[in-house]
């Protein structure tokens, strides 16, 4: 009968001691490990191949070719490509966006928007305006009285408007001082209103 | 038995990050660290050396086009093996469709041998493909049946079977074909 203590003992299904506890009783697995022993050391010993001195050239050019291959094919894979792409595409996008803003941008003196410094001139020429208006108001007013009723009517018509304007004027410039064509209405109201007054004063003197 | 390792590559992050980025200079650095042992499997997993150059050729465009997905948490002499041993089956896989006539006139020139060894590595070759490779990568590569269990995607168990059952056939191969001539390495396993 075959003895199957050098299969098992092969195949993990017992341990070293128990085999060796085994073998030297039993001529059948020492002949088998005999042979196993001298299978593996003729074959640890097997001459190592030797590449041909030129194998390292072609691997080499292949993979070159591969390189230049998937050069090539690069605009074709565009799975693997897509995401590149799209960052491509967004540089692009934000390039030519600042581009355009850098080119058509509005000048300073275009701007709709007063600078800090411009804001504050303005202010300055309305309060003036203002106090001119005022001083005008003071003398022109009870001068009204000597026009004749006509007269007085219409500019008192005229003065209302004015106010009317100015008042919206103001009311705009609370909510958005730097508006610059506001600002102008604003002045040329004022103005307006100071021109009306002194022509109400040559008149009544 | 005493388990003799694959020496790593030094650097060896280092050089597989230079191969993902395409340089050519750390694949050679590759080449040359693994070549005898890519060239030793391939010549015997295939029998000819020209089959053996041009499987390590193809292997290194294999591992070209996937080194980008090579996982820095596996051991790189296991992924470069793996390459290496299923281009050794796909060019068996090929060879048996075709039926390559130099491969039958290794079979056909089968015999009685002066060296063991001689004998023994064409026996080798009779072996079907798994079993052979596990033989290889085992006695030849002295790797141990763990390694072989993942570089061949196979359970350590099956691996012991066919390392068990690679020896049991060599055993009869090579007792089988007499040796004759010089007595060096003697054959013990010649019955009688």
């Amino acid at each position: 009968m075959r003895c199957e203590f050098y299969e098992k003992y092969e195949l993990g299904e017992i341990g070293e001691s128990e085999f060796n506890a085994h073998s030297p009783n039993c001529p059948e697995c020492r002949k088998l490990l005999a042979q196993d022993t001298q299978l593996l050391a003729l074959a640890k010993n097997f001459e190592q191949p030797i590449a041909s001195p030129l194998l390292w050239a072609k691997i080499e050019n292949s993979l070159r070719a591969e390189q230049q291959r998937n050069r090539r094919n690069w605009r074709f894979n565009w799975p693997e490509q897509k995401w590149t792409l799209w960052r491509i595409a967004a540089v692009l996008l934000l390039g030519i966006g600042l581009g355009s803003y850098l080119i058509f941008k509005p000048e300073p003196g275009e701007s709709r928007l007063l600078a800090g410094a411009a804001l504050e001139q303005v202010e300055k020429r309305e309060r003036a305006y203002a106090e001119a208006i005022t001083e005008l108001e003071r003398t022109a007013l009870p001068q009204m009285a000597k026009l004749d009723v006509e007269l007085m009517l219409l500019y008192r018509d005229r003065l209302e408007t004015i106010e009317a304007q100015i008042a919206r004027c103001k009311e705009a410039l609370a909510e958005n001082p730097s508006n610059a064509h506001i600002r102008r209405y604003l002045l040329a109201a004022l103005q307006d209103k100071k021109e009306t007054l002194r022509e109400l004063l040559q008149l009544a003197g | 038995m005493e388990v003799f390792l694959i020496r790593e590559l030094e650097n060896e992050h280092e050089i597989i990050r230079r191969c993902q980025q395409g340089d050519r200079r750390a694949y050679e650095i590759i080449y040359r660290h693994f070549a005898a042992v890519l060239l030793g499997l391939g010549r015997r997993m295939l029998g000819r050396q020209e089959d053996a150059e041009d499987a390590v050729q193809t292997a290194f465009l294999k591992l070209y086009r996937g080194v980008n997905q090579f996982q820095f948490s596996a051991k790189f002499s296991t992924y470069l093996l793996r390459i290496m041993m299923n281009v050794c089956f796909d060019l068996m896989q090929k060879r048996r469709g075709k039926k390559d006539r130099a491969f039958e006139e290794i079979e056909i020139s089968y015999a009685p041998h002066i060296d063991l060894r001689l004998q023994l590595e064409e026996a080798i070759n009779t072996l079907p493909e798994r079993m052979r490779a596990c033989f290889v990568l085992f006695a030849v590569e002295e790797m141990k049946q763990d390694e072989i269990a993942e570089i061949l995607n196979l359970s350590v168990g099956t691996v012991k079977a066919q390392v068990f059952h690679a020896k049991a056939r060599l055993r009869v191969l090579l007792s089988d074909s007499p040796s004759v001539g010089e007595p060096e390495p003697q054959n013990i396993f010649t019955n009688g």
